[in-house]
C-alpha cells in the first residue's frame, strides 16, 4: 500500500456518497471495498475508527457502519502512545492566521501519521497545518 | 493476476514519496523530505498513481523495473496526454480522476490516478503530471537491483 492512511472526512464522505436508502451490512462492507480500491489503501488509524462510529445515531446504523469498518485496518494497533498525545498538543498549539479551531482527532491522526511516517488522504480543508 | 502500483505523492510540507507495490507489498521506497522534523505535514497535496494488472505483468522487482522501462513510451506519451487535458482545465466533480490507459501492453490493462486537495489547481497537476512523464525512465532506472547472494 502507498503508504496513505484514510482520514475520517474520506470515509464519511465515500459513505454519504455510496449511501442507499435500505442498505444492508454486505452492501456497506462493498462500499469500503471500493474506497479500498480506489485509493489504493485499507488504512485508518484507532482515532478515525471512534470519530466514524461516534456519528452514529442508532444501533441498526451501528450494525452498517461496524461492517463498514471492518474492510479497514487499524494501523497503530490501538496502540496510542504518550508521545502521540504530545505531538497531538503540539499540533493544537499551533493556531492558524485564520483562527480556525484544530479538531482534536485530526492532530490525534496527524501525530500517528508522523509516528508511522505515512500520508494522510484526507477530504477536510480544515487538517491542521503549521 | 499480478498487479502493481507506481505511485508519487506529495505532503503538505513539500516532501515527495515515489514507490511501487507490488500486489499489494511495497517493492521499492523513496522519500524526499524537504521540511526540518518539527514542521512536519503528513496531508497529503496530491498523489499520481500508474496501476497495472495481468498476466503478462511480472511478479519479480527486477524484471517489473525492466518492463516498466521497456514501456516507458506507453507510459510517457499517457501522462503527457492527461497532462495537457489538466492544462485546459478539468471540471472535476470528485477525486480522484481514473484514466484507463490506451493500447497498455498485451495481457494487460493500465490505468492512471490522481488526486488532489481543494488547494491544488489543474495546472499544477498538469505540471505534475508532465514532469513525471519526462523523468520516468529516471525514476524507474533509479529503483535499484536485487543484489544477488553467493
Amino acid at each position: 500500500m502507498p503508504g496513505r492512511v484514510l482520514d475520517t472526512s474520506v470515509l464519511i464522505n465515500h459513505w454519504r456518497r455510496s449511501r442507499t436508502s435500505w442498505p444492508n451490512a454486505r452492501e456497506t462492507r462493498d462500499w469500503a471495498l471500493r474506497l479500498v480500491d480506489v485509493r489504493q489503501t485499507n488504512l485508518i488509524f484507532s482515532p478515525v475508527y471512534l470519530e466514524f462510529n461516534c456519528g452514529v445515531q442508532s444501533a441498526e446504523e451501528l450494525a452498517l457502519a461496524e461492517a463498514f469498518l471492518s474492510v479497514f485496518e487499524v494501523k497503530d494497533g490501538w496502540d496510542v502512545r504518550s508521545d502521540d498525545l504530545q505531538e497531538a498538543a503540539r499540533l493544537a498549539r499551533r493556531v492558524p492566521r485564520d483562527g480556525k479551531r484544530r479538531q482534536f482527532a485530526d492532530c490525534l491522526i496527524r501525530a500517528l501519521a508522523i509516528r508511522f511516517r505515512c500520508e494522510v488522504l484526507s477530504d477536510d480543508r480544515t487538517f491542521p497545518r503549521h | 493476476m499480478i498487479d502493481f502500483c507506481f505511485y508519487r505523492q506529495q505532503r503538505a510540507d513539500g516532501g515527495v514519496r515515489t514507490g511501487l507495490d507490488i500486489v499489494g507489498s511495497s517493492a521499492w521506497e523513496d522519500f524526499h523530505a524537504v521540511a526540518p522534523e518539527d514542521e512536519q505535514d503528513p496531508a497529503l497535496r496530491w498523489y499520481v498513481d500508474v496501476r497495472g494488472q495481468g498476466d503478462a505483468i511480472p511478479a519479480d522487482r527486477d524484471e517489473l523495473r525492466d518492463w516498466l522501462l521497456q514501456h516507458t513510451g506507453i507510459i510517457e506519451s499517457a501522462l503527457s496526454w492527461l497532462a495537457e487535458r489538466f492544462a485546459v482545465g478539468f471540471d472535476i466533480e470528485t477525486w480522484p480522476v481514473r484514466w484507463e490507459v490506451p493500447n497498455a501492453p498485451s495481457g494487460t490493462s493500465m490505468e492512471i490516478v490522481i488526486s488532489a486537495t481543494r488547494r491544488v489547481d489543474s495546472l499544477e497537476i498538469s505540471n505534475v503530471l508532465r514532469e513525471l512523464g519526462q523523468n520516468w525512465r529516471r525514476i524507474i532506472n533509479s529503483i535499484p537491483r536485487t543484489m544477488a547472494v553467493s
